[in-house]
């Protein structure tokens, strides 16, 4: 059986990705599923608690609750000071990462 | 909080019992993001929502997936054969107090979901209300007796056919965290 690449990709990146947007803001499950699955990071808002359960293990994210802009209470995530180290560290080899791998790989279209 | 919708209420009924083998924690975790979504909504946008979230055996199965193996510890066998044991015949042992325990220990156990506990136990409960009810109403008439044996048998027989659908219930979450 074929491995499935992307989604051993996304596998090994999806924390950093909700690392990422949690530095932009602190939001709720709902809009974090909602931009992960758009994006086509995670199948569905099932393998997004799972991860966040992981970070706020690690002490990365925490968890509060927090009034909405529509006025809903709501269970917001948002980044730890670890969190937000762990994400500069990630920024920071990413950029080399990708370039070694595409040099490796070959930049040219396979025919 | 409540959902208004009968529709949303059973989506997350639906959601719960498939996140069974799940972690209570997990379980909560999705259960209560979904809800502070739904809660609210009118039927129609309920129901639109639902559409874009899916089958929830499908978000469960991923839920699990996505769990480190140590977090998925094998519900103890023992633990479910005294719980069963106490519930069907504790209450005869040990009068109201081994039934008692083994409501407790239902109660207590982070397999069954609270949906599946709150039947188990308002079942019970009601079996108990049933047979001392018959108990008291035909005690010192000519059909004492049958008041009597009404005691005894009710509350096992229901007892019994709980002790059936918690076994069920536990085999499918064990199976999940296998």
């Amino acid at each position: 059986m074929a491995t499935d690449i992307g989604a051993q990709l996304r596998k090994g990146v999806v924390e950093f990705c909700i690392l990422g947007l949690l530095h932009r803001e602190p939001t709720y499950g709902w809009k974090l599923s909602e931009e992960l699955v758009e994006r086509g990071m995670i199948a569905s808002i099932g393998t997004l608690y799972p991860v966040l359960g992981r970070l706020r293990a690690q002490g990365l994210v925490v968890l509060s609750d927090q009034v909405s802009d529509t006025g809903r209470p709501r269970k917001y995530y948002s980044l730890t000071a670890a969190g937000v180290s762990q994400l500069r560290e990630f920024q920071a080899q990413w950029q080399p990462f990708t370039s070694t791998v595409s040099d490796l790989v070959g930049r040219e279209k396979i025919q | 909080m409540n959902s208004s919708s009968p529709v949303v209420t059973t989506y997350l009924n639906r959601l719960e019992s498939a996140l069974a083998p799940a972690p209570a924690e997990l379980r909560a975790e999705i259960v209560s993001g979904v809800r502070e979504e739904l809660d609210g909504l009118d039927a129609d946008a309920a129901a639109a929502r639902i559409g874009e979230l899916g089958d929830p055996a499908l978000i469960a199965a991923e839920a699990i997936e996505g769990l480190p193996a140590p977090a998925a510890a094998k519900p103890s066998s023992v633990y479910l054969g005294f719980t069963l044991a106490l519930l069907v015949i504790g209450g005869y042992l040990l009068p109201f107090v081994g039934w008692l325990a083994g409501l407790a220990l239902i109660i207590g156990s982070p397999v069954w979901t609270r949906r599946v506990k709150r039947i188990a136990v308002s079942i019970s409960a009601s079996a108990a209300v049933v047979a001392l009810g018959a108990l008291l109403i035909l005690r010192g008439q000519s059909y004492g007796t049958v008041g009597f044996v009404l005691f005894l048998f009710v509350p096992f027989v229901v007892n019994l056919g709980l002790a059936y659908f918690l076994a069920s219930r536990w085999t499918s979450a064990a199976r999940g965290n296998s």
